[in-house]
C-alpha cells in the first residue's frame, strides 16, 4: 500500500465545487528542478483535494537524484500534480505540476500543450536545475514569469537572480513561499498579469 | 539483491509467456533495477520512468474510484504493436512487461502475478537510506 500519495489534511476539507458560470478554463504548468517545491505549490493553492503522484525515493536513486540541498525530502512526483483554483465568476485555473528529474522530462511535452503559461520555481541553492525549464519555454515561446522558492536563504536580493539565470528584463522574477497559499497565488496571479501584459503588448 | 537471480527470473518468464518481448524490474520511483537481456539500457530507463508514472496515476484511480481497499492490482496499456503490463512486485517495486499485440492478456497478467509471488523478497527496494520514515 502507498501511503504518501495523498496529504490527510486535504482530504477533510470542504470540495469547492465548480461555479456553474465558468467559462474560461486556463491551464497553468509549474515546472522547474527536482526538489524545488513544485508539489507544494500546487497543493497549498489548489481549491480541491490534489491529485498527486508522489512516490518514496528509493535506494535506487541514490547517485540519480541529487538531493543536495534538500536531504530531507523523501519523496518525488512521478507523473504529475494536479490542482484547481478558482479566480473570478468565469474563470478557473488548472494547474499541472510537472515532475523534475530528467527522465520524466519526456512528460513535459503533453504538459504543456494548451497551457497559458508556465511558473518556473527557482532554487538559489541550486539554481542551475531549472535552466533546463526556461530554454525549453523559451524555445517553444510560453509565457512564464520565476518565483524564487525562499527556503530561508534571502542573501540572494532578486537582482542578483535575474542576473544569474540571464533573465530578460520583460520576465518577471518573485519571490515565494511554496507553503503559504497566499504566496503561491500572488505567483499565479503575477503570470495572468504578465500573460495579459503580452497580449496587449502583441495588439498594439 | 541478487540481480542474476532476477534476471534469470524474468527471462524464463518471457520464455514461457507466448507473444512477451521484455520484462523489467523497477523501483516505484520511476530506476530500473534489472531487465530482460533484450532490452536496451536507454529504453529500460525510459520503460522505468514511464511505469512508474502510470502506476502512480492508477493508485489515484484507486483512490478515487475503487472500493477503499488501495492498491493497483494490474495497469494495462493497448497501443499499435504492443501492450504494457504493469503489477506491483513487492514493498517498493514493479514488473512491467512489454508484448507483441498477439499476446493473451489474461495468460500474461497470471503468470506476470506467479513471478512476482516467486521473487518475493527478493524485491524489496528500501527508502532512501538517511531519509526520515513517515
Amino acid at each position: 500500500m502507498h501511503s504518501t500519495t495523498s496529504e490527510p489534511a486535504h482530504v477533510n476539507e470542504p470540495v469547492a465545487p465548480l461555479a456553474a458560470g465558468t467559462e474560461q478554463a486556463l491551464k497553468i504548468a509549474v515546472v522547474g528542478g527536482f526538489g524545488v517545491g513544485k508539489t507544494t505549490m500546487v497543493r497549498s493553492v489548489s481549491e480541491i483535494r490534489p491529485l498527486t503522484t508522489e512516490e518514496t525515493m528509493s535506494q535506487a536513486g541514490a547517485g540519480v537524484d541529487d538531493n543536495n540541498g534538500v536531504e530531507g525530502k523523501r519523496t518525488t512526483t512521478v507523473a504529475f500534480d494536479f490542482g484547481r483554483i478558482t479566480l473570478d465568476e468565469t474563470s478557473v485555473l488548472y494547474l499541472f505540476g510537472a515532475p523534475g528529474q530528467e527522465r520524466f522530462w519526456f512528460l513535459w511535452d503533453r504538459l504543456f500543450t494548451g497551457a497559458l503559461g508556465a511558473v518556473v520555481l527557482v532554487d538559489t541553492r541550486r539554481l542551475q536545475d531549472c535552466f533546463y525549464a526556461i530554454d525549453r519555454l523559451e524555445a517553444q515561446g510560453t509565457p512564464f514569469v520565476v518565483a524564487h522558492n525562499d527556503f530561508g536563504e534571502t542573501e540572494h536580493s532578486l537582482e542578483d537572480v535575474r542576473a544569474a539565470l540571464d533573465l530578460d528584463p520583460d520576465i518577471p522574477l518573485i519571490r515565494c513561499d511554496a507553503r503559504e497559499r497566499a504566496s503561491a497565488k500572488k505567483v499565479l496571479i503575477e503570470l495572468v498579469h504578465h500573460v495579459r501584459f503580452l497580449i496587449t503588448k502583441g495588439a498594439r | 539483491m541478487d540481480l542474476k537471480t532476477l534476471t534469470w527470473l524474468l527471462e524464463g518468464l518471457l520464455e514461457r509467456t507466448p507473444g512477451t518481448r521484455h520484462a523489467l524490474v523497477l523501483s516505484r520511483d520511476g530506476l530500473k533495477l534489472c531487465h530482460s537481456p533484450g532490452l536496451g539500457t536507454d529504453s529500460a530507463d525510459h520503460l522505468a520512468a514511464i511505469a512508474a508514472g502510470v502506476q502512480s496515476l492508477a493508485h489515484s484511480a484507486s483512490v478515487e474510484f475503487g472500493d477503499g481497499r488501495g492498491g493497483v492490482r494490474q495497469a494495462m496499456a493497448e497501443f499499435y504493436g504492443g501492450l504494457l503490463f504493469i503489477v506491483e512486485a513487492g514493498h517498493g517495486t514493479h514488473l512491467a512487461v512489454i508484448t507483441d499485440s498477439e499476446a493473451e492478456p489474461g495468460l500474461v497478467g497470471h503468470n506476470m502475478n506467479e513471478l512476482v509471488e516467486q521473487m518475493g523478497e527478493y524485491l524489496t527496494t528500501p527508502p532512501r537510506a538517511g531519509a526520515e520514515t513517515a
